[in-house]
């Protein structure tokens, strides 16, 4: 490949890195160029030393994403850090795939009970009013109150359990991408 | 070389070589490849992740001829994370050799 396809690639690829980044992504693989052209090689060559420009892109937008889900706090941006360590590799993954649908179904169960719990004072004032006040027990206010206790109580958890997944989830990504390194070898 | 031990040994080895001297990109490849072959792209990458954890600083030198070039100086934090791989690599090292010894006297 030559100098320029070979830039023209890289650029192409570069995802979730604003337009400075790129530019001083974009210069150091061009500098890199005229100092192997300084020293005799031909552009093919050090191209090909270099490796192939998509996987690099990849390895640069992984980082660059995950940087970004770890300042800001929005579900999108951790989304897109996922997706960008998910493209490293097909090993990467599954490796990430698996235990993130495991996490995200127990978080999401969390959620929803959370949500069933408190709304129940609301299923009862529903009975209620279909069947009429005189039709509700005592008992079912009883565990009604009770299962609104404990939706509150869950609310705390739940609330805690989603913000350390969401620190988890950045810390992994960032341990994922230290060991997977992407294609060093040759 | 097993490409997985040198994924493992990257990091080392690019922190002893800029803690000996400040590198820029092309300088520092052509370093780590007298002695190992590595796909020379991928230190890029690794490099602008050093900066950003502060392991290391850049700044900008013209050179004789061409753009100017960004080298890369170990900071504090640099020097820490590099004593602390060392001590990882030796401990690992040695480990691997009480295998290797154990293997040889029982052959």
């Amino acid at each position: 490949m030559r100098r320029n396809d070979y830039l023209k690639q890289l650029h192409k690829h570069l995802k979730h890195v604003n337009d400075n980044e790129r530019q001083d992504i974009i210069n150091e693989y061009d500098t890199h160029f005229y100092s192997g052209l300084q020293e005799g090689k031909s552009e093919e060559q050090i191209a090909e030393e270099l490796g192939n420009p998509k996987q690099l892109a990849r390895e640069l937008n992984a980082s660059a994403a995950i940087e970004r889900a770890e300042q800001s706090n929005q579900v999108g941006d951790v989304s897109q850090a996922i997706l960008a360590v998910m493209g490293l590799s097909i090993l990467n993954f599954f490796v990430i795939l698996i235990p993130f649908i495991i996490i995200l179904s127990i978080v999401f169960t969390f959620i929803l009970t959370t949500i069933s719990f408190v709304l129940s004072p609301l299923a009862l004032i529903f009975k209620g009013m279909v069947e009429g006040f005189q039709e509700v027990l005592m008992l079912d206010i009883f565990v009604t109150g009770t299962m609104f206790g404990i939706g509150l109580m869950l609310f705390v958890i739940t609330y805690l359990i989603t913000k350390g997944f969401y620190i988890l989830c950045v810390k992994y990504l960032k341990w994922n991408i230290q060991v997977m390194k992407g294609s060093v070898g040759k | 070389m097993n490409s997985q031990f040198k994924k493992g040994a990257l990091e080392l080895i690019v922190l002893l070589i800029i803690k000996r001297d400040d590198q820029y990109g092309y300088s520092l490849v052509q370093n780590i490849s007298r002695y190992m072959t590595i796909a020379e792209g991928t230190v890029y990458p690794l490099l602008r992740r050093l900066v950003k954890s502060g392991e290391l600083t850049t700044y900008y030198q013209p050179s004789t001829e061409g753009p100017a070039r960004k080298y890369y100086q170990i900071t504090d934090q640099g020097k820490e994370r590099l004593q602390l791989l060392l001590e990882e690599w030796r401990a690992f090292s040695h480990a691997v050799d009480q295998f290797i010894k154990e293997s040889d006297s029982n052959a």
